[in-house]
C-alpha cells in the first residue's frame, strides 16, 4: 500500500516538476473540452426548452394542406372533430410571422392568436408570467409579449436593466412599462395597435422569446383571416385520450390536413437542435477525433521523450507496472484538470450566450437577432464530458508507457 | 558469484543482426574488482548490461550465485536489480526535473519507503559524498563531477553488493577521478564486487584484481 501511495505522490509531483510539459498537454485539453462543453450545455438547453414547452403544447395540432403546402384551415371541420372520443377542447388558432425593421435590423416575431373563451382554466398559466397578467376572455387589442420581444422593444423586464438597454437602442428614461401601447407595422403592410398587459418568463426561451400573444379576433384582423378560418386547430384530450389515436382518426377523416402530436413536435425540435442535428453531430465527431488524435500524439511524445527515464527507473528496480501506473495517473490528472477547467470555461461561455457563434448555433431558427442560446447543465452531461476528456487520453497514453516499460532497460535508455 | 558461460549476444539493427558478444565466458568472485577494457563497440558495455540484468543473452548462460538468471521474466529481474546491483552510467543518467537527493532516492520509491525516510537516507549518502550543500539542486544545475557523485549515491542507496560502472571516468576531470578512486576503494574494503567498463587500455586504478580485454565482441588473450 505504501508503495502505491509513493507512486501516486510521484505522479502528482511530476505535474509540478514538469510545468512546461504539463501546460503544453493541459491547454489543448482545456480548449477542446471548453468547446465540447459549451456545445453540450447549449444542446442540452435546446432539448430542455423543447421538453418544458411540451407542457404547454396541445395534444394534437391540425393544419390545412393544399397541394402539399400548409394553408389556412377551415373551422367547418371542428364539429366532426369534437365527436372523436376523449376530446376535451377544440380551439382554433390564428398566427403568423410579422417581419419588422427596427433600428436597421430585420426582425421576425410570431404573433399568435388564442381562443380566449376556450383557454383551459389552468393555474399554470400564471406561472409563465414574468410580469403583468395573461389574456382573459373578452380581451381585445391587448398583447402579452415574449421575454425576448419585450427586451428588444425596450420594456422594463426583469431586474437587469443594463441587459435590457444592451438589447435595444433606447435610453433608460425611454424604457417602456406594462400598460404602454405598441404599434406594429410589419414590412408586409399589416398594421395593429396593442396595449401590453404582460410579459412571459424566459424559462421557455425557444418557444416564447419571439412570441406576441393576442386574442384570435385580433390576430384575424391583423392577418386578414375570414371568420371561419384559422392557421391551425388545437386539440386537447382528457386523461384517457390517446393523441396518436386521435391524430390517426383526424387524418383519415380529413385528407387535406396535416396532424401533429405534441410528442412529434417536441421530437422535431429536439432533433433539430439535438444530437442528430447535422452541425452538432459533425462538430462532435471532429472534436472527439481531435481528442483521440491529441491523445495519440501524446503517446509518440512519451515514447521518445520518456523512454530514457523509463529505462533508468527500470535499471534501479522499478517494475513495468510501477511505471505504467505513474504514467497513467499523470495522464489521468492532465485529463481531469484540463476537463474540469474546460467545462468551467465552456459553461461560462454558454452562460454568456456563446458570443460570436450564437447565430450559427441557432441556425435557421434565428428569427430574432437577440435570441439567447439556452443553457442546460446536468449530471449526465458532466459525466459524459469527463468520460470524453479523461478516458481516451488516459488509456491511449498507457500504450506507450507499457511499450517502453516492457522493453529491456538498456534499449529504453538508448531510445 | 558471477559465472558467464559461452554467451552470445546479437542485436537487430534494421534488417541485419549485429554480433555484440561472441562466445564469452567470464567468472567473477565476490569482492573482486574487475576491469573490462576495450575500444568502443567491443562488447564490454553489453556484457556489463547482461551482468546487471539490463538485457538478456541471445544464447549461453548467466549464473548469479548458481541461479540461472539469464532467462528470468522481467518481474523477477526488477527486484534483483533493485536489491543486488548499483549502476553508474557513462552519462550519469540523472532524471531531469528531480533534485540531487530525489535522484538518489529514486530506487527507494517502489520499496514503499516514505518521502521523509527517503530524504533522510539520501542526505546521509550526500554527506558521505561531501555534497550536502547541493541536496536540493536540480540535476541539471550540478557540475559534471557533482552529477557523477549523485549517480554514485543513487547506485549505493540500496546498499547493493555488486557495483557496475560504465565508462565512469569519461566525463569527469582529474580531481574527481581521484575522489572516485577513493570511493571505490572504500566500497572494495566493504566487500562489494565492483565491475568497471572503460575504453582505457590500462586499469586506471591499482584496486583492480582482474582485467578482461575486449575486441570485436570477444575477450582477447592479450593481457
Amino acid at each position: 500500500m505504501k508503495k502505491y501511495l509513493n507512486l501516486l505522490l510521484v505522479a502528482v509531483q511530476n505535474l509540478r516538476r514538469y510545468k512546461a510539459k504539463s501546460i503544453t498537454i493541459t491547454i489543448p485539453i482545456i480548449l477542446m473540452m471548453a468547446v465540447s462543453s459549451f456545445m453540450m450545455f447549449s444542446r442540452g438547453g435546446f432539448v430542455k426548452d423543447a421538453e418544458m414547452a411540451r407542457e404547454f403544447l396541445p395534444d394534437v395540432t391540425i393544419q390545412g394542406i393544399e397541394a402539399g403546402r400548409v394553408v389556412k384551415v377551415s373551422l367547418d371541420i371542428i364539429p366532426e372533430i369534437k365527436k372523436i372520443p376523449h376530446v376535451k377542447t377544440v380551439a382554433p388558432r390564428v398566427w403568423g410571422y410579422i417581419p419588422l425593421k427596427i433600428d436597421d435590423l430585420d426582425i421576425s416575431y410570431t404573433l399568435m392568436g388564442l381562443e380566449l373563451e376556450d383557454l383551459p382554466d389552468n393555474p399554470e398559466f400564471l406561472e409563465v408570467m414574468e410580469d403583468g397578467s395573461f389574456l382573459v376572455p373578452g380581451d381585445r387589442n391587448k398583447v402579452v409579449l415574449g421575454y425576448g420581444v419585450a427586451q428588444t422593444l425596450g420594456f422594463r423586464v426583469g431586474e437587469d436593466i443594463e441587459q435590457a438597454l444592451e438589447l435595444c437602442t433606447i435610453s433608460i428614461s425611454d424604457l417602456k412599462n406594462i400598460g404602454d401601447e405598441i404599434t406594429i407595422d410589419d414590412t408586409l403592410g399589416n398594421h395593429g395597435k396593442f396595449k401590453v398587459i404582460g410579459i412571459l418568463k424566459n424559462r421557455v426561451q425557444v418557444y416564447s422569446a419571439d412570441l406576441m400573444l393576442v386574442s384570435n379576433d385580433d390576430a384575424r384582423d391583423f392577418f386578414g383571416y375570414a371568420e371561419n378560418e384559422a392557421s391551425d386547430i388545437l386539440l386537447y384530450l382528457d386523461e384517457n385520450g390517446s393523441a396518436d389515436r386521435a391524430a390517426l382518426m383526424i387524418s383519415q377523416l380529413f385528407k387535406n390536413t396535416r396532424v401533429m402530436t405534441a410528442k412529434a413536435l417536441t421530437n422535431l425540435v429536439k432533433e433539430a437542435f439535438g444530437r442528430r442535428s447535422g452541425t452538432f453531430s459533425a462538430m462532435w465527431l471532429i472534436l472527439f477525433s481531435t481528442v483521440l488524435m491529441f491523445a495519440w500524439s501524446q503517446t509518440t511524445h512519451i515514447s521518445v521523450d520518456a523512454g530514457t527515464e523509463i529505462g533508468i527507473l527500470k535499471s534501479f528496480g522499478w517494475q513495468t507496472g510501477d511505471i505504467i501506473l505513474v504514467k497513467m495517473v499523470e495522464s489521468l490528472l492532465y485529463g481531469f484538470l484540463g476537463t474540469s477547467i474546460g467545462i468551467l470555461l465552456g459553461f461560462v461561455y454558454a452562460l454568456m450566450g456563446t458570443p460570436g457563434i450564437s447565430g450559427y448555433c441557432i441556425g435557421c431558427a434565428s428569427i430574432y437577432p437577440k435570441f439567447p442560446v439556452p443553457v442546460s447543465c446536468d449530471a449526465d452531461s458532466i459525466i459524459l464530458l469527463f468520460l470524453i476528456g479523461v478516458i481516451p487520453v488516459t488509456l491511449i497514453t498507457a500504450i506507450p508507457a507499457w511499450l517502453a516499460g516492457t522493453i529491456d532497460p538498456d534499449k529504453a535508455i538508448k531510445s | 558469484m558471477i559465472s558467464i558461460k559461452n554467451v552470445f549476444k546479437r542485436y537487430k539493427s534494421g534488417k541485419i543482426y549485429v554480433k555484440a558478444l561472441d562466445d564469452i565466458s567470464v567468472n567473477i568472485e565476490k569482492g573482486e574488482f574487475v576491469f573490462f577494457s576495450g575500444p568502443s563497440g567491443s562488447g564490454k558495455s553489453t556484457l556489463l548490461n547482461i551482468i546487471g540484468c539490463l538485457t538478456r543473452v541471445t544464447s549461453g548462460s548467466y549464473l548469479l550465485e548458481d541461479k540461472q538468471v539469464s532467462h528470468w521474466p522481467d518481474h523477477f529481474l526488477s527486484p534483483l536489480r533493485r536489491e543486488r546491483f548499483g549502476f553508474i552510467f557513462q552519462q550519469f543518467n540523472l532524471v531531469s526535473g528531480y533534485s540531487a537527493w530525489e535522484n538518489i532516492a529514486l530506487p527507494l520509491i517502489p520499496m514503499g519507503i516514505s518521502q521523509k525516510e527517503r530524504r533522510k537516507k539520501a542526505l546521509l549518502i550526500l554527506e558521505n559524498l561531501n555534497l550536502t550543500t547541493r541536496a536540493d539542486f536540480m540535476a541539471q544545475e550540478l557540475s559534471g563531477g557533482q552529477q557523477q557523485l549523485v549517480a554514485i549515491g543513487r547506485a549505493l542507496v540500496n546498499n547493493p553488493d555488486i557495483i557496475l560502472a560504465d565508462e565512469p571516468f569519461s566525463n569527469i576531470d582529474a580531481r574527481h577521478v581521484e575522489n572516485f578512486e577513493n570511493i571505490l576503494g572504500n566500497l572494495k574494503n566493504q566487500g562489494k564486487t565492483i565491475i568497471i567498463a572503460s575504453h582505457f587500455h590500462e586499469p586506471i586504478t591499482k584496486l583492480v584484481d582482474k582485467t578482461f580485454y575486449f575486441e570485436n565482441g570477444s575477450i582477447s588473450p592479450k593481457q
